[in-house]
């Protein structure tokens, strides 16, 4: 992560909206002056060392330090974790994302983890007792609790409603329960003896005992070198592996699969039957969130949301499930370039995430989906199989950002022409005279509406309600055969969405997807920015390079005038630039060529600046608005006040504030969805 | 043998003979026209007599070519008969250049230089010729700035008209836009399956759909059967296309539960449209009355819809067809339709070109995204988040705070 | 064309001298000479052009989710015991704002540009004796509802996993790092790191605080849908069971921090009619109070928010307060 000037000032506000002014001036000196020790800090804040103090062991409490400390000294010298400082405004989505795919109970956990930072299991488990206890000690003398038996249903829709005052941790063995899955799904992670060494000086380290073991055995030449790589690589990965050491002694205790199906988010709520077979987690233990699973499940939200944008939300939801199960096991979103490129395969699911079966997505699908929504009829003898059921075995050699066109250029050439090719031009008639090969779809050609699905009332709040179909009687295709329909889409998207590589495996080649949707969200911004004309110049320059201004207007079917004026606003706006080629000597301007083209990946590091000071702007905004509703924001703060503003304020005060918590919102809102942003053009 | 009568025979014979085998263009060397076998024992001073005649007639035309040497081509009568009526050489001589450019147009000064004359004798020719009608002014759209004569009888050749895509030497963006637009319809009913949806399932990312519900019996186009009243009052504004083939709305929309949605075809579908098939379909309804529109045209037209982002090229098997981009976005109601729903001003908050909705990002929502002032602004400057006055409106709080309502904002 | 203008890098290359060839050029070529519509004025543009701002976009129900998720997250940080509430920031939270150093021309909130360290450690520490308003820093009966700042976490009240810290830490996290400097130090003498202030095992307290109320929320506030009312004592109809939760959590706060009888502010009278209008007991009004205290500090509140010699102040007060960090705001300058 590249720390320039808006992203270290975002983190610094990330910082102070949550922890507080001391620890943010701290954080920023720290991301400005690099490396530094207490005194240091004192000298460039004008704090006491005192006050210092305090701010960085806040800091390091909650993730965002890294300190290293000298052997035989006693002085540490402290560094920031701009990273983390980051991810601070990724909690809603994480916690959400825990929510939805994990239940209220582990969302709960997550949320008091990250509220307390690091922290040994001990301690928080004795938090959670005493809140049970004393729920506990209460319950006796008030009316039954049925906000507990509302809590089932909390992944279902907003925990708004059912979260006041009940306790979603009803037990200490529901805690390591929750504790373990979150584990497993390394979610959580260990930290341990160098988690807060910078990565700079874990190389370090490791390099210097690799060299060590090196010239013990003295090995030289060529062959050395690539061992020491090796051996580097192999350290690192040691090191990286010590943070998932819990989940290894889980697995060690029995596969989890056994113990529970990833799956089924509604288990966690009522893990009744599941507090035996977990193993107690080891109370010394301290566990922190590990953001980079995090964003691996973010990501899968990310894809899932393209590929309802670009196609169907039925195979969107279909690609979710594949996506799941796709990443169970991928720790991060971008391969580390040391540790992961070596060549040992003893844990290769780092470098490619596998492929998962047409029945494994099966088993995962919820009962309640209608797979036969969301893609189109068609007649066997118009649908060519052997193109759609093209495998290929190797991920797309070329870069997805040249042009789709190119992309989708290659197909299976040699493959039954003949069966292609029968079907030619004549559209009029295809749709006819279908009774042939297939008497029940007879009506279920294009024209036919016969596809209509009954809605029913059963539609459960979740974020997409898919309805069992009340036409279930007409439907012709086998369940595995409507999965198949919508993988295949999938697989002949022109984005790439998944990869069939292999009979009834399925994969995702996540860099070429990624950089493909990097590219849309370029291009919106384009369009939104120049309208869908300049869209069009851009495209066309990306397709074929570099273009003579005279050249354009042809291609483009755009007058020349307009054209040259769209293609300066674009040139400001930085999506293209321009390169004048005089042909002679004299450099005559009105002989010279001016070539246009654009630069992707200068426009796409542009748009990230962009998007940092965007985010930067929304909180000095509400920092302003802060600034300027101050009187009823302290009323507000007031102890008789709090909690009962509607009751205690006067009305124009309380209006004030109100509007206030709304303007609140829309900017959080907003830089919640820049990050989204950022995630795609950045993380992913 | 100078027999004035013979020759003429001969000449005659000759110039139709030559006419017999070639067009205008073929260029006959010597050789050629000794194999005709009009000029009795291939007698070259009779040649020469012959076609030194018909060259003065202004019936051939001599050329020396690279390859062949001299060479000749032939000129049909009337054109032969215009240059003889022509008073002077000058007049001959800027007419002969002029047909010389052929479809292309010459411009007046390459004229006046090649010929050498005085400009104004070049302008007053020029004005002879056209007042007769031998020639006429055109506009070469490469060079819309430069004054160019063409033969009256020639339409001006495509490079310098620019291709169908040019009226009158201007990019006819009107008609380009319209065309796309029937083009994109096109591929949209097409390549993608219109079914139903129950409405229940509309993502919380989608737009609410504005305008009647169509429940659709009509999924295919249907040809100009029903006309809405709005359509026919608009008959003369549009043109031709978008009022012959309209898709009746059934307004009365039965039931409630469903809305038609536009859905992609599984893979492997063979029968996405191709260009070839969109150019026939462009060519039978006739909307390009007096251009007519090749496939390579088409193909231009849908190059940029792909550059649009509308539609993406798909090949399956050998068949290279072109399918809507995000169909199940699209709007079930025709492009046509919509617009003239626009002229009776219903649905003015719809985009204004076809397609889906631009997709968004949280640039392009904030205020930020296309701040004209973004480069400026910083806080401590002139220009700054604290005294942001597009982020006061983007938050409602432009005007008085006071007059706002406060439950403007979230959906719950 | 002055010969200056030749100098600066003009047109498009901008090298060498311009020729007549080039600015004969420019007459066709630029976008303005083709399009008439362009008019060039030489005024300087406005500071804020006119443009179409985009709407703010509705969000969805899952964003709805994410920001409520946010905003209670950083509730709950702003509550936990680590959170400095504190603002010295003198340009946006000091009522006083008024110095000429840190208001910009424009009157607005935002601060002036800095240009070094220096400049920008001075915008803290501007909450001071001098610069405190003299009109509303009075003691008046309703600071006694205002919370007091805490200027430095308070870390003593709970444990770490203090491993993971670099050993010049621990004594912080203990809660005993009084005064690094050594000459306030000498006051409290070497036996203070011994000392304990705390009773009873460090805990790591779960937040009491479990919603967060969006605007609508406040709004419907009267139905009781979704404000966390603590008006009357969990008796009534609907809101009875809030009210009751409310309780549970004030027990909980009760206990955990070991409190003093700082009721005695609870006595007093309503005579601040519009602040208190609703308050109908004072058995509720006494709990709320307690959760109050649970991170404020009342002691401090007129007297030691300016007070420069905080070791002093805390030395002193050391056997009948708990929160020695309330003492020292001095030091946060």
């Amino acid at each position: 992560m590249l720390v320039t000037k808006p992203v270290a000032e975002l983190c610094a506000l990330l910082v102070d909206e949550l922890h507080g002014e001391l620890p943010s001036r701290i954080f920023a000196i720290l991301v400005s002056k690099g490396r530094s020790t207490v005194l240091q800090l004192s000298q460039y804040t004008s704090m006491t060392p005192r006050q210092v103090r305090h701010g960085l062991a806040v800091l390091q409490q909650h993730n965002l330090l890294y300190y290293h400390v000298d052997p035989g000294s006693e002085l540490a010298s402290y560094e920031a974790n701009p990273e983390n400082a980051y991810n601070l405004i990724r909690t809603g989505k994480i916690l959400e994302m825990i929510d939805t795919s994990f239940g209220a109970a582990a969302k709960d956990v997550m949320q008091n983890l990250l509220l307390s930072g690091q922290t040994r299991i001990l301690d928080l488990v004795a938090a959670y007792r005493e809140k049970i206890e004393h729920a506990a000690k209460t319950a006796n003398g008030a009316e039954d609790d049925d906000g507990i038996a509302a809590e089932t249903n909390g992944i279902n829709g907003d925990s708004h409603n059912t979260k006041k005052g009940a306790l979603v941790i009803k037990s200490t063995a529901q805690l390591n329960t929750v504790i373990c899955r979150l584990v497993e799904a390394e979610l959580i992670d260990v930290v341990h003896a160098r988690t807060f060494h910078t990565s700079d000086d874990i190389l370090k380290s490791v390099e210097k005992e690799a060299m060590a073991k090196q010239t013990a055995q003295g090995a030289k030449g060529g062959k050395g070198k690539l061992e020491l790589q090796e051996n580097i690589a192999e350290g690192l990965r040691k090191v990286r592996a010590e943070s998932k050491s819990l989940k290894r002694k889980l697995e060690q205790n029995g596969s989890a699969a056994k113990r529970r199906r990833l799956f089924s988010g509604l288990e966690s709520t009522n893990g009744v039957h599941e507090e035996e077979t977990d193993p107690i987690l080891d109370p010394r233990q301290v566990i922190r969130i590990n953001y980079e699973k995090c964003l691996v499940d973010l990501r899968n939200r990310r894809l899932v949301q393209y590929a309802t944008d670009m196609l169907s939300e039925t195979t969107a939801y279909v690609y979710g499930v594949l996506l799941k199960l796709l990443t169970k096991d991928v720790p991060r979103c971008r391969a580390d370039p040391i540790m992961d490129v070596g060549e040992d395969q003893d844990d290769d699911n780092d470098k490619n995430p596998g492929f998962v079966t047409t029945d494994q997505i099966l088993d995962n699908l919820k009962t309640s989906v209608d797979l036969s929504l969301g893609v189109g009829k068609a007649e066997k003898h118009q649908i060519s199989f052997s193109a759609a059921e093209e495998v290929q075995l190797y991920p797309p050699k070329k870069k997805a950002l040249i042009e789709e066109v190119e992309v989708v250029g290659e197909a299976s050439a040699d493959e039954e022409e003949d069966s292609e090719s029968e079907g030619e031009p004549d559209y009029d008639s295809d749709y006819k005279d279908s009774a042939a090969t297939n008497g029940t779809h007879d009506e279920n050609g294009i024209n036919g509406m016969n596809g209509i699905k009954g809605t029913n009332g059963g539609t459960n709040g979740t974020k997409v309600t898919f309805d069992e179909s009340a036409a279930r009687k007409e439907r012709k295709m086998d369940r595995p055969t409507q999965l198949r329909q919508h993988l295949l889409i999938l697989a002949e998207s022109t984005q790439g969405f998944v990869r069939h590589c292999g009979r009834n495996e399925w994969t995702v080649d996540f860099v070429p997807i990624i950089n493909s949707l990097r590219e849309v969200e370029l291009d919106s911004v384009i369009e939104r920015t120049c309208g869908r004309q300049g869209l069009r110049l851009v495209r066309i320059l990306r397709a074929k390079g570099k273009l003579d201004e005279k050249a354009l207007p042809n291609v483009a079917l755009m007058r020349k005038p307009e054209l040259q004026q769209k293609m300066l606003e674009m040139q400001t706006a930085g999506f293209v630039a321009v390169q004048e080629v005089p042909r002679d000597v004299k450099a005559d301007v009105k002989k010279s060529f001016f070539l246009w083209f654009c630069d992707v990946d200068r426009s796409l590091s542009q748009m990230l600046d962009t998007s940092y000071r965007t985010m930067v702007h929304c909180l000095q905004v509400l920092e302003a608005l802060r600034h300027k509703e101050r009187d009823v924001l302290e009323t507000t703060k007031r102890s008789d006040v709090r909690g009962r503003e509607k009751d205690t304020m006067r009305k124009s005060y309380y209006e004030r504030y109100s509007r206030f918590l709304e303007c609140e919102r829309k900017l959080f809102a907003q830089v919640m969805r820049v990050d989204d942003l950022v995630s795609v053009l950045r993380d992913f | 043998m100078a027999n004035p009568a013979k020759l003429q025979i001969l000449k005659d014979a000759l110039y139709e003979e030559i006419r017999q085998h070639g067009s205008a263009t073929r260029l006959f060397a010597q050789s050629d026209i000794l194999d005709l076998n009009i000029i009795p024992n291939n007698d070259l001073e009779l040649l020469m007599n012959v076609v030194q005649g018909l060259t003065d007639d202004k019936l051939l035309i001599g050329t020396t070519n690279h390859h062949a040497g001299l060479s000749w081509r032939w000129r049909s009568r009337e054109e032969a008969k215009k240059y003889t009526s022509l008073p002077n050489d000058d007049a001959v001589m800027v007419y002969a250049i002029i047909d010389e450019a052929g479809a292309d147009g010459i411009w007046n000064r390459t004229i006046k230089n090649r010929l050498n004359m005085h400009e104004a004798v070049v302008k007053s020719t020029i004005k002879f010729l056209e007042a007769k009608g031998y020639i006429a002014s055109m506009k070469n759209v490469e060079h819309p700035n430069k004054k160019m004569y063409i033969k009256a009888t020639l339409r001006p050749s495509d490079r310098a008209t620019g291709g169908p895509w040019f009226t009158e030497g201007e990019l006819d963006t009107a008609f380009i836009a319209e065309l796309e637009g029937i083009v994109f319809e096109y591929i949209k009913t097409k390549s993608a399956y219109r079914g139903s949806q129950p409405t229940g399932t509309a993502g919380p990312t989608k737009t609410p759909k504005r305008g009647a519900v169509t429940a659709g019996e009509t999924t295919t186009l249907a040809r100009g059967t029903k006309r809405s009243a709005t359509e026919m009052s608009n008959d003369d504004a549009a043109p031709a296309v978008g009022t012959t083939r309209t898709t009746p709305s059934t307004t009365t929309t039965t039931s409630t539960k469903t809305r038609a949605i536009f859905l992609p075809m599984p893979a492997g579908y063979k029968h996405y449209p191709t260009v070839a098939e969109m150019a026939k379909f462009i060519h039978e309804t006739g909307i390009t009355n007096n251009t007519t529109l090749g496939e390579a045209d088409i193909q231009q037209l849908v190059d940029v819809l792909t550059y649009d982002g509308l539609i993406e090229p798909v090949r399956v098997g050998r068949r290279r067809g072109y399918r809507v981009a995000r169909a199940t976005k699209q709007d079930t109601v025709p492009f046509h339709k919509r617009q003239k729903e626009r002229e009776a001003g219903v649905g003015l908050n719809l985009s204004l070109v076809p397609g889906a909705e631009p997709l968004s990002n949280g640039l392009t929502e904030a205020p930020c995204g296309r701040c004209p002032v973004f480069e400026l602004c910083e806080e401590g400057g002139p220009v700054s988040p604290s005294n942001c006055v597009y982020f006061l409106q983007w938050l409602d709080l432009e005007d008085v705070p006071q007059a706002l309502a406060p439950n403007v904002g979230f959906p719950p | 064309m002055s010969g200056r203008g030749g100098r600066g890098g003009r047109g498009r290359g901008g090298r060498g001298p311009p020729t007549n060839g080039r600015r004969a050029v420019a007459q066709n070529s630029v976008p303005w000479a083709m399009d008439s519509d362009i008019v060039l004025d030489g005024k300087p543009s406005e500071q804020f052009p006119p443009y179409a701002v985009p709407r703010a976009p509705l969000l969805t129900k899952k964003e709805d989710k994410q920001i409520s998720y946010f905003l209670l997250f950083r509730e709950q940080c702003q509550d936990s015991p680590l959170y400095t509430q504190a603002r010295s920031r003198a340009t946006t939270s000091t009522p006083s704002s008024s110095s000429p150093s840190t208001t910009n021309p424009s009157g607005s909130a935002g601060s002036s540009r800095t240009y070094g360290q220096d400049q920008l450690n001075k915008r803290y520490g501007q909450t001071t004796k001098a610069t405190i308003d003299p009109f509303t820093s009075v003691p008046m009966y309703s600071h006694r509802f205002r919370q007091v700042p805490r200027t430095l976490p308070d870390l003593g009240a709970r444990s770490f996993a203090k491993e993971f810290f670099p050993a010049e830490l621990h004594s912080t996290l203990d809660g005993e790092d009084d005064s690094g400097g050594g000459a306030g130090g000498g006051m409290g003498g070497g036996g203070q790191a011994a000392k304990r202030r705390r009773v009873g095992p460090k805990t790591l307290g779960l937040s009491s605080i479990t919603s967060y109320k969006t605007a609508e929320e406040l709004f419907l506030g009267g139905t009781g849908s979704g404000l966390d009312s603590t008006t009357g004592s969990g008796g009534d109809g609907h809101k009875g069971k809030n009210g009751l939760n409310k309780a549970l959590e004030l027990i909980t706060t009760l206990e955990q921090r070991h409190q003093h009888g700082e009721d005695a502010y609870l006595s007093g009278e309503d005579d601040d009619d519009d602040w208190v209008k609703g308050r109908n007991g004072a058995g509720g009004a006494g709990g709320e109070e307690g959760l109050d205290d649970g991170d404020s500090n009342y002691e401090d509140e007129y007297e030691s928010g300016d007070d420069y010699n905080a070791e002093a102040y805390f030395d002193g007060n050391q056997d009948d307060e708990e929160y020695d960090e309330g003492g020292d705001d001095g030091d946060y300058l």
